[in-house]
């Protein structure tokens, strides 16, 4: 297994996420809401917007997922941050940053994982929007963009102070 | 320009989620499609339609107002052609409501539960469908 690398700008990345003031909030259905429609639209039994701390991955919206945080060094999204691009890897067990990944061998057995970075307008990626399956995919251009989209629509929810009540 | 050059015209959605709007807004303007305007309400887009030509018009049909914007283009009560390209989007409903939107003869009829991927690849066909004549 391959550790998640540390991004050489981390301390400003990390800076710029607790700056939100999300971390460990409760769940906001502008964030859950965006994530069921990723659980229908790409039929996956699980999604995550998942903020990558120092030490953690936290979510702050999950489906499918019975855990709120796990370490940042086995998470498949310290990976996704590294790169303004999707991080897709069809078949876990085929590639080796992963394939003895604890969350591959264990529960909850992800084999397939496509995140798409969350990356705020000053340009730190402070998350992904990922989906996740227990068997291998593909995804598909029109897939991807509709889930880089989503990730867009994310991202401008995680800049906007929540609805007033 | 060719004869069948793709439309620059700007395509029209009108659909009350706004996810469903932004991601194909979106995907529209990665994919180089022509423009596509979007409104969360068949009043708003009708106000749009009046002082703009756009190719095809894609559409939510779950209430009255919708029904009334299709009548108005199809009886030629906007400033647009009465034959627009219409993509009717619409609930599960009964035989003789998919009769009803037939009768429009929309370029396609979408039933929920479709995907986002469906949209696309509507606009898509849209985006490469000859220019609106006029």
């Amino acid at each position: 297994m391959t550790p998640a690398p540390i991004p050489p700008d981390d301390p400003e990345r990390i800076a710029a996420l607790r700056c939100l003031l999300l971390l460990d909030t409760p769940p906001e259905e502008r964030f859950d809401t965006l994530v069921a429609f990723a659980v229908r639209e790409f039929d996956v039994p699980m999604v995550l917007v998942s903020l990558v701390d120092g030490e953690r991955q936290w979510f702050k919206a999950r489906a499918g997922v019975a855990v709120c945080e796990t370490p940042r060094d086995i998470s498949f999204c310290g990976h996704a941050i590294l790169s303004p691009q999707t991080l897709i890897v069809n078949d876990t067990w085929l590639d080796e940053r992963f394939a003895d990944n604890p969350l591959v061998t264990g529960p909850p057995h992800f084999r397939f994982y496509a995140g798409a970075p969350l990356q705020l307008p000053d340009g730190h990626r402070v998350g992904t929007l990922c989906l996740m399956d227990r068997a291998p995919r593909q995804l598909d251009r029109l897939e991807q963009l509709t889930l880089a989209a989503l990730a867009a629509l994310v991202v401008e929810q995680l800049a906007s102070p929540p609805a007033a009540l | 320009m060719p004869p069948h050059a793709p439309s620059r015209q700007s395509l029209c959605l009108v659909h009350p989620d706004r996810t469903v709007r932004s991601i194909l807004a979106f995907v529209a303007q990665e994919l180089n499609f022509p423009p596509v305007e979007v409104f969360n309400t068949p009043q708003a887009a009708a106000r749009f339609i009046q002082t703009h030509r756009p190719a095809a018009l894609m559409i939510w049909t779950d209430d009255p107002p919708a029904l009334e914007l299709i009548e108005r283009i199809r009886g030629a009560e906007l400033n647009c052609p009465a034959d627009l390209p219409l993509v009717i989007l619409a609930p599960p409903c009964s035989a003789s409501q998919v009769r009803q939107w037939l009768a429009f003869k929309p370029v396609r009829l979408l039933l929920t539960p479709f995907r986002i991927k469906d949209l696309i690849q509507t606009l898509e066909q849209l985006a490469q469908s000859p220019a609106v004549p006029g």
